[in-house]
Formats: C-alpha cells, structure tokens, sequence
C-alpha cells in the first residue's frame, strides 16, 4: 500500500506543479491587461481519513486592492468634474481674451476708444469715422462670440449628460448581468476571477460619471452606490436614469423654464444641485455647467452688453436721435429693453445707420444717428461725447458686480477676471484631484501582476515538478525491483 | 503592508506619468523663453485681468491721442504759417501806404495801393489754406474754403463804398460793411468754430481762429481801403486818396498788437500740444514698463529652469532605460 500511496502523492504534487504553472503563465500573460487581478492557487494538504495523502489545490485567488481602488475610483470622479469645469471655463476665457490679446473683448473697448479719439482729430476723414464704425462693429462681433462660446459649452454640456447617462444605464445593466454569471459560476464551484476583472473593468468605466462605492455582498456580488448614498444597484435590478437632450441651447433655455431636460432616477426627478446624491462626478459637473456656471457667465456677458449700449443711449447727447431710439448699439436692430436682457451679448449690432455693411454711413457716428444729411465736416463734440461714453463711470445695471461706478474697460475686464479666477481654481482643484488619481492608481497597480516574481515562482514550481517526477522514477524502479525477483 | 511583488504596470505608469509631467513643463518653459511672456496669462496675474486691462487701454487710448496730437501740431504750425503771411504783407503794405499818404508822395500812391490789393488777395488766400483735405480757417467747415475769393469780396466792398466822396466816409462805409452780418460775414463760407480738441485724458487745445476774428477781420478791412484806391471806386480827389492811404496804413500798423496776439494766442496752443505729446509719451513709457512688470518673464530664471527640466528629463531617460533592463527573465538561460 505505501508504495502506491507514495505514487499517488507525487501524482498530487505534479498536479499541483502543473496547476501552479498554469497560474503562472496566466498571470505572465496578463501582466498588461488593465483590470486584471493576480492569481494565486491556494493549496493545501490533502487528507484522506485521517492521513495525510499528498497536496490538493483547493481554489484560486484573485487578489485586488479594494482600498485602493475605491479611492482611485473616487480620485477619477472627482478629476473628471473638476477637468470638464476647467476645460469649458477655458473655452469661454479663450472667447472672452485677456486683454493684450487683440481679438479680446477688452482689447476692442480699447480700439474703439482709440479710433473715437483719432476719429476727433480728423472728423472730416471717411477713413477714420469708417474705422472707428470698424472697431464698434469688432466689439459688436467680440461680445457675440463669447455669447456663442457660453452656449456652446452648454450644449456639449448637455450632449455630455446624454452620452453619460446612456453609459451608466448600459453599464449598470451589465455589471447586474455580470454578478449573476458570478453567482451561478461560484455556485457550480467555477472559477469566477475572469467574470470578476471584466466586472472591475466594467465599473471602471463608470468612475468618471459618478462617484462610486463599491460594496461586497458575499457570493461575489457588489453593490454600487454614489458617493452621495444613492443606490444604483444592489440586488438584482440596476437604478434606471432618463434624460432627454435638447440638441440646441439658446440663452432664454433654463432648467426653471422647462425647455431643458431634468434627470430622472427610477422615474422620479434626481435633484443636480449643490450637496445633491450624485454630486461629484463628470455627470453633476456637466449639469452645473449647464444650468448655473454658463448662465452665470452669460448673465455677466448681458449686462456688460446691456451697459455698453446704455452709455451711448444715456450719456451721448445726440439730438437727431428720438426718444427710446437706440444708441450707437442695438438689440438686432431694436432698442435695448431691459426685459430683455437676457442674451443680449449674442444679438448685440452695431446701428444700421452708421454701418455701411448694413446700408448706414459712417458720418452718422459724426452728425448724429439720425442726421438725414452730413453736417459740417470739422464737427467733434459728438465723436468726443461717443468716446467719453466709453470711459464714463457708470454703474453697471445688472450682473452680478460688486457696486460702484466704473469705465467700460473695468467691467469688461471684471468678466473676463471672474471666469478666468473660476477656470484656476477648477484647474488647481483637478491638479490635487489628478495627483491623488495617480497616486491610488500607482498603488493598485503595484499589488498587479510582476513578472520577475511570476519568474521566481515559476523556478520553484519547476523544481517542485521535477522532485515530484524523480520520486514517480523512484517508484518505478522499486516497482521493477520486485517484480524482477 | 507585506509586498511581495512590485507589479510590472506600476513602474510603467509611474515612468509615463513623470516623462509627461517633464515634458509639458519643458514645453511651456521653452515657450515662456522665446515669448518672452508667460504661457498662461491669467495665472501668471492670478485671476486678476483688471489692472492689465487698465493699462492695456490706457496705453490705446495714448495711441490714440498719439495722432491727435501730431496732427493737431500740424494745423496749428498751419495756422501759424497763414497768419504771419497775413502779417507780413500787412505790415509790407503798412509802410508803403504811409510813405505814400504823406503829401509830397502822391505819385507812390497808386503802387502802394496796387500792393494793398495783392496783399488782401494773398491775405485771403492765406485764410484759405487748405492742410491735406482741412481747411484751417473755416471752423467746422473743414471740407470748403473760408472766404470768398478775393474778387468777390472787394466788388461787394466797392459796391458798398460806390456812393462815397470822401476818405472818412469809405473808411466809416467800409468798416460798416464788415460789421454788417449780411456784408463781411456773407463772404465767410465756414461754421461755428472748431471745438476744443481733447489732447489727453486732461489737456485740451482750441484751434477755433477763423476767417471771421476781429484781428484778421480789421486787417482785411484796412487793406480792403487800400484795395480801394487801387480800383477807383469811389473815385476820389487826390487829397481824400492821400489822406485815405494815410489812414489805411495807419490801421494796418495799429492792427498790429492785434495780430500778434492772435499769433500768440495760437502760439500757446501750440504749447499746449507740444506739452501733451510729452506728457503722453512719458506716459505710454511708464505704462509699457508697468505692464512689463506684470507680465514679462525673467529670461534667466526661464533658462535656468529649463535648463533643469532638461537634466531631469535626460536623468529619467537613463533610469527608464535601467528599469527596463532590469528582468528576471534576461538571466535564465
């Protein structure tokens, strides 16, 4: 008996050299792959009665750092709101310009200041009285893109939400799908790490959306809930989200106004706010942008062009001009209301009359903007009084400025000031949110897959397979021994 | 924590995080060296664009009054110009019809008085002047000339004088005519004078003189009576034509002061500009040094920095290298 017990405890050990080396090669193989989790064969000894009868591998182990990759997953959500802030802000601040750059805002009040007054030196000079219509026309066109530029990052705001709730759905639906292949795998007694690194993958892919957490339900389940509390899958079926994208956002389209899409959750609207469930992710990042950091800014972009208009309205005393009549700009041609102020940076023209693009003359801007023919050719007090109106104090209307009167320049720049403070503070606060990203990564990936120790292990499996065939040779040569007699 | 492997996807990621955290910076210094202005404008002011504004625009507007000021100095050295010819010939004339006027020279008379009609042409003409597409002496009328010409002007002041028989009497016709709104002032074909012209944000200048200032107004008047005789008309003994000279000349001399107030009048202005140009091009120098300060980057420290990106990208070069050399594999043989 103890010579085939001593063949069968070698067989044991060559299967588990070879099983060990199967773990190996997997692990070498996936060394690479993102999501993949290390294995390691559990073994132990194999009793049969009471005796011990050779080695068994009792299971495998997938090994994952579940700290570190909840923070990690944490880190990412937070990167990801904080970079879609920052990149948008960037946008509108590129839009708005600083002011040594020409095509800035800033830069336009100046130049139209500037051919005012050259224009005063001059006035019977076409040239110069078509310049300074140029230079309005500029600042017209300046405050028109940054209004186009705001509502363009709402826009991809919105489409972001779509494809992101479009994500969330599909994907919590497979990660649910996933834990009940897990479930059935472990419960016929499979092996199931393969399932569990692409269900890993699978909420990877969510991390940037919603901030997660990920909690074990023995069996091999997870549930997921934000960051917030809100529960997204746990058990069976996965939370539902329902958005509807609006395709194109003008000014007047808010969330109060009902012409954007709210987010539903399971059926029942999912409130964006601040402090809200979901807050932390690419998904609140897009919804704040959308509905109260571009508005902000577009609110902001509509006083200073309410406030420009208003100065050649108010303080240019331009007597062919009728009461209510437009100044020198326009609300698409009308006269700026202030019930209307909303989109006003967008549909800012400069007045007909003095556009020769749109039919005007140019010695308008001399004469009065309702002068029926040119008057004498050396008269400046309205040229002075249109330049004045630029660096007059004024108190702005509207928009969110602190009180006080001031020149056009300041206020152009107190805009341009606030959007770029906001994109670098976003910018600093995805910096942290990045090194901390990367951080929590480096430490998951370290517990991954090395293959110079896979190598070491290998070296021992080998020589544990080749003492295992040396003791079966040995067996055998007793076998032949006895048999010989 | 027991570590018993350093995963093979941690070093990567660790080496591509820091070459890419090199790289853009090497990037941005190299860029910051040749522009000479940092990469990031804001955050090199730290969110606060309104003290860049502010001097971003004052220096525009300076442009601006850049070319105010010199062309503002051109009409006035115009002006000038067009009146000290007006003076000079007056005063030409002056001498020669108070030579004249005296008795025993009635025969100068009558070139004298030849010389007072081509003084008043080139007076009126003087007042014409025209600089580029301005006329200097038209006030706001700066596309027409100031005057009539000259012909015209003296046929309506022969046409008032006609029914004169003495020299008191043109003289007293004649001053009335250019008092008269519907006589001298007809003839002025300008408008309301010119507006003081902003020079600075503080510093005004009024280049308003016109054809219709009482200085010139009594010049063109005095030489009109000189014009007078030249014509005949009225037809004059030659005792009223002698004393008539006489009193022409002696206008034209007391016209003087007059004269040269306005010059100095025009003169100070002229200071003025000049004082403001100054003014605004010590400005414009401070501002750019100003903006300078806020937004020039120190070419040696950029250098020296980038020179330090370059050492440490060289350095994690050689380490990847090093790393990646470093496997279990290439020593089982």
């Amino acid at each position: 008996m103890t010579i085939s017990a001593t063949l069968s405890n070698a067989l044991s050990g060559l299967n588990v050299a070879a099983r060990g080396a199967e773990t190996v090669s997997q692990n070498v193989a996936n060394a690479l792959t993102p999501g993949y989790g290390r294995r390691e064969i559990e073994v132990s000894a194999r009793v049969v009665g009471t005796a011990g009868q050779g080695a068994q591998v009792t299971g495998i182990r997938r090994l994952a750092d579940m700290v570190a990759i909840g923070d990690r997953r944490l880190a990412e959500a937070l990167l990801a709101d904080r970079s879609l802030r920052a990149t948008a802000l960037k946008r509108i601040e590129d839009a708005i310009g600083t002011p040594e750059a020409g095509a800035s805002i800033s830069a336009r009040i100046a130049d139209l200041e500037r051919t005012l007054i050259e224009a005063t030196s001059r006035p019977e000079a076409e040239a110069r009285l078509s310049s300074a219509v140029d230079a309005a026309r500029g600042l017209a066109s300046a405050l028109n893109a940054a209004s186009r530029a705001v509502q363009d990052v709402r826009m991809d705001a919105d489409a972001a939400i779509a494809a992101s709730v479009e994500r969330i759905n599909s994907g919590l639906a497979r990660i649910a799908e996933l834990n009940g292949q897990i479930r059935s795998a472990i419960g016929a007694g499979h092996d199931a790490s393969a399932l569990m690194d692409q269900r890993q993958v699978e909420i990877d892919r969510l991390a940037a959306d919603l901030p997660l957490r990920e909690i074990d339900r023995g069996m091999g389940q997870v549930a997921l809930y934000t960051a917030g509390g809100a529960a997204l899958l746990d058990g069976v079926l996965p939370a539902r989200f329902d958005f509807v994208p609006a395709g194109v956002i003008t000014p007047d389209m808010t969330l109060a106004s009902g012409a954007l899409s709210g987010l539903m959750l399971n059926g029942r609207p999912a409130p964006m706010g601040e402090g809200s469930l979901l807050a932390g992710g690419a998904l609140a990042a897009a919804f704040a942008l959308r509905d109260t950091v571009a508005p902000s800014i577009q609110a902001d972009l509509d006083a200073l062009a309410r406030d420009l208009a208003e100065r050649f309205e108010t303080l240019v005393p331009d007597a062919t001009r009728g009461p209510g009549d437009p100044g020198l700009f326009t609300d698409a041609g009308g006269a700026v209301l202030a019930a209307n102020e909303t989109g006003l940076a967008g549909r800012l023209r400069v007045a007909a009359a003095v556009d020769p693009v749109q039919g005007g003359a140019a010695w308008r801007l001399r004469d009065g903007l309702g002068a029926a023919a040119p008057g004498p050719a050396g008269e400046t007090r309205l040229l002075s009084g249109l330049a004045a109106a630029l660096t007059a104090a004024r108190a702005p209307a509207s928009g969110s400025f602190a009180a006080g009167a001031r020149g056009l320049s300041e206020l152009a720049a107190e805009v341009a000031s606030s959007v770029a403070a906001r994109r670098l503070s976003a910018d600093a606060e995805a910096g942290f949110a990045g090194a901390r990203a990367q951080a929590m990564r480096q430490v998951e990936l370290e517990g991954g897959v090395d293959t110079d120790r896979e190598l070491q292990d290998l070296m021992a499996v080998e020589r544990a397979y080749g003492a295992n065939a040396r003791v079966i040779k040995a067996v055998d040569e007793m076998i032949q021994l006895i048999l010989g007699i | 924590m027991l570590r018993t492997g350093f995963g093979d996807l941690a070093q990567t990621l660790q080496t591509r995080h820091q070459t890419a955290t090199i790289k853009a910076a090497a990037q941005r210094l190299g860029t910051e060296m040749t522009t000479g202005r940092p990469v990031d404008t804001p955050a090199a002011l730290r969110g606060d664009l309104v003290p860049l504004a502010g001097i971003e625009a004052a220096l525009s507007r300076l442009a601006g009054y850049g070319a105010v000021t010199a062309e503002a100095a051109l009409f006035a050295e115009g002006m000038q110009a067009a009146l000290e010819r007006v003076n000079d010939g007056a005063m030409a004339v002056s001498s020669l019809l108070l030579a004249s006027g005296s008795a025993a020279a009635s025969a100068m008379i009558a070139p004298a008085a030849r010389e007072a009609t081509s003084a008043f042409e080139a007076a009126v003409a003087a007042l014409n002047t025209r600089l580029g597409d301005r006329s200097l002496f038209a006030g706001v009328a700066t596309d027409g000339p100031a005057l009539a010409p000259a012909r015209d002007i003296l046929d309506a002041i022969a046409l008032a004088a006609a029914a004169e028989t003495t020299a008191a009497g043109v003289e007293a016709a004649v001053g009335a005519w250019f008092a008269d709104p519907a006589g001298f002032a007809a003839q002025f074909l300008g408008g309301a004078p010119r507006a003081p012209l902003l020079l600075s944000s503080e510093d005004t200048a009024t280049l308003a003189v016109t054809a219709l200032d009482p200085a010139l107004r009594d010049t063109l008047a005095s030489l009109a009576l000189g014009a007078l005789i030249d014509r005949g008309t009225p037809p004059l003994p030659d005792a009223e034509r002698g004393a008539l000279a006489q009193r022409a000349g002696e206008r034209l001399l007391a016209g003087q002061t007059a004269r040269a107030e306005l010059q100095a009048a025009v003169g100070t202005q002229e200071g003025r500009i000049a004082a403001a140009a100054r003014r605004n091009t010590a400005e414009t120098a401070a501002l750019e040094i100003a903006r300078a300060g806020l937004l020039s980057v120190d070419p040696a420290d950029t250098a020296t920095r980038l020179q330090a990106t370059q050492t440490q990208l060289e350095t994690l070069y050689a380490v990847t290298v090093r790393l990646s050399r470093l496997s279990l594999a290439d020593f089982l043989r």
